[in-house]
């Protein structure tokens, strides 16, 4: 590839980054062994600058070096504006951060068979009629990335994906639920994984009344996603710069409950969302983006940085910021006590369509595909033809009862970014509407 | 590549043996805030190989055709290690072995144009957005298209070249006031040719002014309304509520719901005709061959209010005693195919809208669709908007309107049916098994629904 950037214009500033990966996987589907995967994959993805216009061409095909070079040159044409001055970034110490586990490189098909195997007889061991569907994964992903300013780096990290769900038809009830998890590493706890399937399912499996109102409902981490999908939205600073996020006029404002405090970190060790630096060669940081309900930090990119004339935060991912690994900072009440302390309310742990609709508004409806009724503090059973509906700013302003000490790791398999870390969250005066 | 793919299925050592080999060409041009913001260009170039032995599968992807021969033999591997443990039959469903090279009668085929004059088309749309009102902050318009030459072989002997178009677009203000933000649009798109972006003038205009109106529409109150659903609404119902439930790769090895998708049992009315094709050219779901090279058909799912059918692989259809449909479809080669919707279609009913709306005290009247899911029996589905129906007549907007539903109710609940069909061809499509956005699309009427439960505010 060193030709490629010998042969730019004069001129043209360049960066290229290739990203290779290496995929082995297992799949288990109604309660059999279903078949296996590999797949080998490489990604070359240019952007150029040229005469102060950006542009993006990636291409799989081996040789394609030309080929990708005039089609980035030729999308310069009408490419994004970038401000005066831009410039990738130059030569740069990169910070070591343990991503790769050995194991995990040499883990055979016949592991995670066994893997598969082992949750798929747990869950039929606990009852035989359920449909069970089970899968194991490594990722083994090497990422390099050099620009015409000097950068050059790579890393490689290791990816362990694992998971099991279950789905029990009964006549026109279906019941379905499952969990998945990643891991640099693969010494998954695949006890506790079975077990919080089977708690769940085991809960949902009587089916409860609920009337339509408002009440007390506890987010499960996976449902806390959509809920904070409208701040992640209104603190990219692509939404800032293109003037769509209503916080534009209010950062550093009291807008939210004191517990909440929100962090985008790429840098943890040993957690596949990380990365030495971001999809620009910027080094990955801690971003404090909400800190004890004042929103202080954008989600910024070279170019988002560099139009609002702020410093870059290391969430380049080429199309615009975004997130590495977003932890929601923890509570201290654990959820047991939560839902005892819940006279009438719901738990939330699946829903459809939550992620529709229009983040800069705050308003986060789903239909409640797994939801439990709590009744003095105790689980009774699952509530079906539900929707939930909050507004996220006015909900985490004013009806944040509790947040746990539990927490769960979401997502970030692949190449990196998009992970989150997230408790359970109760909030107060959620919408329920049904046609009980 | 016909014989080089010959040549690799040659060595398969496997009951079944296929290899897709694409080269794709996506261009994507969104445009944010003010004016365009990104052009993206990309080669997906690359194959697959799919081997099944007594009835376990094993898969391989890659992206150099030097790897060819070695990944045929790691997908057999993979398929003989699966299908001894496994121990079952290697059943698919037999389908013609077919020789065929193929392109659609393309109207303008999109690699003909421009991109400057792309640029050009969507600058002048943009600019419409931004002269439309003060209150119009921003716009944002996203445009995709993927020409694609795709060469298929099997081990039955098999090969078949496609080559394909998709595009789909949205162009859409954006207003704001405060802390309250609406976006309203119009999408284009097809499987024919870029033509289909032309025109959208008018239209987009009076969607730039019910943005503004929306700003200070109220959210619609939750509840369970009569719902009348423009042809967009209907269509996204029809995909997300009842068409992935009529894939067969579901209910394949699942007795329970094999039962409780019986042919031949009753799921609507009289009025409801249901059926998915590859056929429509204008549409995104056109396709002439699935990834298994299976000549596509129309699938009759629910005829005259009974379950008539399902959509297949070669694999579900042998295992169900029924016929390959042609379902079975890749978002591309990394992944193997899985059973699909292409175009889902409502047939046309008798009645008009006034009729529709005549009658009903308190309803909704939505428009526009912004995404769905579904889960066994549970769906939504986001709309652009609603009016509210009183008294049998159209009242004031609302926003934010979301529905839900289970569709063996919402099924029987479907009392009129449009005779206006009209087509979907945004952009996006169907992400199932997480492939997508696959090209999808289908022609619907409005529909009546009743007891639809709407969440909203309180």
């Amino acid at each position: 590839m060193a030709d490629l950037f010998e042969s730019l214009p004069t001129g043209v500033q360049a960066e290229l980054r290739v990203s290779k990966v290496h995929t082995a996987g297992v799949r288990f589907a109604n309660s059999e062994f279903e078949g296996t995967r590999e797949t080998l994959h490489e990604v070359s993805a240019l952007r150029v600058v040229k005469d102060g216009r950006m542009s993006l061409a990636a291409s799989t095909k081996p040789g394609s070096d030309r080929e990708l070079l005039d089609a980035a040159l030729e999308a310069a044409k009408y490419g994004t504006p970038v401000p005066e001055g831009f410039s990738f970034p130059g030569p740069a110490g990169i910070p070591q951060i343990s991503l790769v586990s050995e194991e995990t490189r040499a883990a055979g098909l016949a592991q995670m068979i066994a893997v598969g195997e082992d949750l798929t007889s747990a869950m039929l061991a606990h009852d035989r009629r359920l449909r069970v569907m089970a899968a194991a994964e490594r990722d083994e992903i090497e990422v390099s990335l050099r620009n015409t300013a000097g950068f050059s780096g790579s890393y490689a990290k290791t990816v362990w994906s694992s998971g099991v769900g279950c789905q029990l038809v009964q006549g026109e009830d279906f019941l379905f639920f499952g969990e998945s998890r990643t891991r640099v590493d693969p010494h998954e706890d695949y006890d506790g994984l079975k077990r919080e399937v089977i708690q769940v399912f085991d809960w949902a499996r009587e089916t409860a009344p609920f009337a339509a109102g408002a009440y007390p409902v506890i987010f499960a981490p996976s449902e806390v996603s959509y809920l904070m999908a409208p701040f992640l939205a209104c603190l990219n600073g692509k939404a800032f710069a293109r003037g769509v996020s209503p916080l534009r006029e209010r950062m550093g404002q009291q807008l939210l409950d004191p517990r909440i405090t929100l962090v985008d970190d790429g840098t943890l060790a040993d957690v596949p969302a990380s990365a030495p630096f971001d999809r620009e060669g910027v080094p990955t940081r801690r971003n404090v983006l909400v800190e004890a309900g004042v929103p202080r930090t954008l989600l910024l990119d070279l170019q988002t940085a560099a139009e609002l004339k702020l410093e870059p935060t290391g969430n380049g991912r080429g199309s615009g910021p975004g997130p590495n690994h977003v932890l929601l900072q923890p509570g201290d009440t654990a959820l047991d006590d939560m839902i005892r302390g819940i006279e009438l309310g719901l738990i939330i742990y699946g829903s459809m369509g939550a992620w529709a609709g229009n983040p800069y508004g705050g308003n986060v409806s789903g239909t409640i595909s797994l939801g439990l009724r709590i009744e003095k503090g105790r689980i009774a059973g699952r509530v079906k033809n539900c929707m939930f509906s909050v507004n996220a700013f006015e909900h985490f302003r004013d009806r944040v009862l509790a947040l746990s000490r539990e927490t769960k790791q979401l997502g970030g398999g692949g190449v990196g970014g998009g992970a989150a870390t997230y408790p359970y969250v109760l909030l107060d005066g959620v919408v329920v509407s049904t046609n009980a | 590549m016909r014989e080089m793919l010959r040549d690799a299925l040659a060595g398969a050592g496997a009951d079944y043996c296929e290899i897709r080999f694409e080269e794709s060409h996506p261009l994507s041009i969104d445009y944010q805030g003010r004016g365009l913001d990104q052009v993206a260009r990309e080669v997906l170039y690359g194959g697959a190989v799919r081997a099944m032995f007594r009835g376990a599968w094993g898969f391989a992807s890659f992206n150099d055709p030097a790897e060819l021969r070695a990944m045929v033999v790691s997908a057999c591997d993979q398929a003989r290690h699966a299908g001894n443990r496994l121990g079952g039959d290697s059943k698919l469903a037999p389908v013609p072995v077919v020789e065929d090279e193929c392109a659609p009668p393309f109207t303008l085929h999109p690699r003909s144009v421009p991109l400057e004059d792309k640029i050009k088309l969507l600058d002048h749309y943009n600019a419409i957005i931004l002269a439309s009102s003060p209150a119009v902050t921003a716009c944002r318009i996203r445009y995709v298209e993927r020409s694609t030459v795709l060469h298929f072989a099997n081990s039955e002997g098999t090969y078949i070249r496609q080559d394909k178009v998709d595009i789909g677009s949205s162009l859409a203000a954006v207003a704001r006031e405060g802390m309250t933000t609406v976006s309203k649009g119009v999408v284009r798109g097809g499987a024919r040719g870029f033509d289909c972006m032309y025109g959208a003038e008018k239209e987009l205009a009076e969607a730039c002014g019910l943005a503004v109106r929306l700003l200070s529409a109220p959210q619609v109150k939750a509840g369970v309304y009569p719902v009348v659903c423009d042809p967009a609404v209907a269509g996204l119902f029809v995909h997300e509520a009842f068409g992935h439930l009529s894939e067969a790769d579901n209910a394949f090895k699942n007795p329970a719901l094999r039962k409780t998708m019986a042919l031949g049992r009753r799921l609507g009315r009289d009025i409801l005709t249901i059926y998915d094709s590859g056929d429509e050219i204008e549409h995104r779901g056109y396709l002439r061959y699935d990834d298994e090279g299976v000549r596509t058909r129309r699938a009759d799912l629910i005829r005259n209010g009974i379950l008539v059918g399902r959509l297949h692989s070669r694999e579900t259809a042998a295992l169900m005693g029924e016929g390959p449909t042609g379902s079975a479809r890749a978002i591309d080669y990394t992944h193997p195919p899985i059973v699909r919707m292409r175009n889902t279609s409502i047939e046309a009913g008798q009645s008009t809208l006034d009729e529709m709306v005549k009658g009903i005290e308190l309803g909704l009247y939505v428009v526009g669709s912004g995404g769905g899911q579904t889960g066994g029996e549970m769906f939504t589905f986001q709309v652009g908007h609603g009016v509210m129906i009183r008294n049998g007549e159209f009242a004031e907007l609302v926003k934010d309107v979301k529905l839900m539903g289970n569709v063996f109710s919402t099924l029987e609940n479907i009392d009129l049916i449009g005779a206006d069909v009209e087509g979907r061809n945004g952009p996006g499509g169907c992400g199932k098994g997480n492939q997508g956005p696959l090209p999808t699309g289908g022609l619907c009427p409005p529909i009546r629904i009743q007891n639809v439960i709407v969440g909203g505010a309180k």
